[in-house]
């Protein structure tokens, strides 16, 4: 068994030392160098382990925003259950320019975009998010005639990003549901009558449609 | 490069700890050269601190992060399905109960086409729903479980008497449950002030006991509709001001606002008979649905008779909602203007 050498105990202060002694001082400054290059490797690795736990920008994932994301969710969900409860989604939704073949209102999109539309449903909207800087879109999907999933805008605002929510609601249509006239009136034509409303008669019963009504919403 | 190795006669002969010199942990330190000046051994020193300081930061670093991670579970939305389950029993019941009305109103000629509108509408709301659904990993079933024949009774306007004209008759007989139980006042100067010539419905079980009474008159100083009602032993009333007033008896309104006597049939259990007394002290019309199927109440009817026809009770439809997380089942009842709300 070879014992290994003693450290050398270098320094002999000021006076120059001989051939021996020189390399015994090179030898100590490797070993600090060293020493000193990994401790602060350790110790940027570390503080760069903690910044990438901690790192918090405007979008990015954090615990706030996670807590934003619900309130929006929340007032999104509860503005579809007060609209379908009060009847005002349904009206929403009949709210129907059959000539033009879009709601009432709207460009030739035939959607809403800087405007809510002018009923309830988009007076709540407008209330709950537009003045507090909050984007939201309506889609609302429906079975077509071939018996798939298709879907239409109400209100677009944009695409969403990352960080956006969405509430949905179903709103089941009955064949004597009246379509509304641009006043909010409702006019003595049902939804079963007309060829011209988007969504078509879906059942031979006296249902005419399920619609899903779905609240995106993003903070912009 | 220097050579690292000791030169033979330093590794054989070690020299001697300096006087004076310190003991410490990591070996002798504060040896002095010739001149005084220490001479140190810090790197494992510094080595062992930055180990430490690095260990500390990173456990640091790791709590933080399980904080963050419980918080952000903690703050995580609701993915099982429970708050779609929710609304969408919630829009089944409001189109549950359009659709049964509905199916009276475009057929109310007999029970077995009353039962195949309500379950058409059911099975449509259902079919297009669980495809809909389905998108989402959300499988919904809906299905009539059951429903309760009944009669609706009518009488368009005109005094509140019989067929046969009589004053005092019964409009149901051996019922159990009233639904959607309206009477509209014409005119309040048509009502009889009071005393023996006053308006009253009586409910009276068929097994004997206490009647449950309702009346209704005009207070001749006030000019005031007043609605009373006698149950279980005690009398309270409820007065309006209205010149028409619709007294929905069974949802316990007068004049569209809340009458806290009003509570129909309160104390009476069992079977009971629904009976007018002096029908011709008012003047008006109104409307009840009773859980019995009886063919034929009266006659062929004229205007100011009262009429009846075939209506559907109530409805129980089973509602199944199926997500990942969860399996939610619940039965919904349909029984428009049912006096428990």
């Amino acid at each position: 068994m070879v014992t290994p050498p003693p450290m050398r105990r270098g320094g002999d202060g000021g006076a120059r030392a001989p051939e021996s002694r020189e390399s015994g001082r090179g030898e100590r400054g490797q070993a600090h160098t060293l020493e000193g290059v990994v401790a602060s490797l350790i110790m940027l690795s570390a503080v760069i382990f903690a910044l990438e736990m901690t790192a918090v920008t405007p979008l990015s994932a954090s615990t706030s925003s996670q807590h934003l994301e619900n309130q929006q969710e929340a007032t999104a969900r509860g503005i579809l259950a007060s609209a379908a409860e009060t009847g005002e989604l349904d009206r929403a939704l009949l709210f129907w320019n059959g000539s033009a073949e879009r709601f009432w209102n709207t460009t030739r999109l035939g959607y809403y975009a800087s405007n809510p539309p002018p009923n309830d449903f988009g007076a709540m909207l407008n209330r709950s998010f537009d003045s507090r800087g909050i984007a939201y879109n309506v889609v609302v999907s429906y079975e077509d005639d071939e018996g798939d999933r298709d879907s239409r805008r109400l209100i677009y605002q944009g695409r969403p990003s990352d960080n956006a929510v969405s509430a949905a609601r179903s709103v089941i249509l009955l064949d004597n549901d009246p379509l509304y006239d641009h006043g909010g009136v409702a006019t003595g034509t049902n939804v079963s009558e007309t060829g011209d409303y988007f969504a078509p008669d879906a059942s031979s019963g006296s249902v005419y449609n399920v619609l899903r009504v779905e609240v995106v919403v993003w903070r912009i | 490069m220097a050579d690292l190795r000791p030169s033979p006669d330093e590794s054989e002969t070690q020299r001697p700890p300096v006087e004076g010199a310190t003991p410490s942990p990591f070996g002798v330190r504060g040896t002095a050269s010739a001149d005084g000046r220490p001479v140190d051994s810090r790197a494992q020193l510094i080595l062992v601190t930055g180990f430490v300081i690095a260990v500390v930061l990173i456990a640091l670093a790791l709590v933080m992060n399980s904080a963050i991670y419980t918080e952000n579970l903690a703050t995580r939305s609701d993915s099982s399905g429970a708050t779609e389950a929710a609304a969408y029993q919630r829009a089944v019941e409001s189109a549950a109960l359009e659709a049964f009305e509905y199916a009276h109103a475009v057929n109310d000629s007999d029970y077995v086409g009353l039962n195949r509108n309500v379950t058409d509408a059911i099975a449509g709301i259902d079919a297009i729903s669980t495809r809909q659904e389905a998108a989402y990993g959300h499988i919904p079933n809906l299905s009539v479980a059951a429903t309760v024949n009944g009669t609706a009774i009518s009488d368009d306007g005109g005094v509140f008497d019989s067929d046969s004209d009589a004053d005092n008759w019964t409009v149901a007989s051996d019922v159990s449950a009233v639904r959607a139980f309206n009477i509209h006042v014409d005119d309040r100067s048509d009502l009889n002030q009071s005393g023996d010539r006053e308006f009253r419905v009586v409910v009276d079980p068929v097994s004997g006991g206490d009647r449950w009474t309702m009346n209704v008159t005009r207070d001749t100083s006030t000019n005031e509709v007043v609605v009373g009602v006698n149950a279980t032993g005690s009398y309270d009333e409820c007065r309006r001001s209205t010149v028409k007033p619709w007294i929905n008896v069974t949802a316990g309104t007068v004049g569209g606002e809340p009458c806290d006597a009003l509570t129909f049939a309160e104390g009476i259990t069992g079977s009971y008979d629904v009976n007018f007394r002096n029908g011709t002290g008012i003047e008006g019309s109104y409307s009840l649905v009773v859980n019995d199927d009886v063919s034929v109440l009266y006659g062929v009817a004229g205007f100011g008779d009262p009429q009846d026809e075939p209506a559907l009770y109530n409805m129980t439809v089973d509602m199944v909602y199926r997500t990942a997380e969860l399996d939610y089942r619940t039965k919904i009842e349909i029984e428009p203007g049912d006096h428990d709300g």
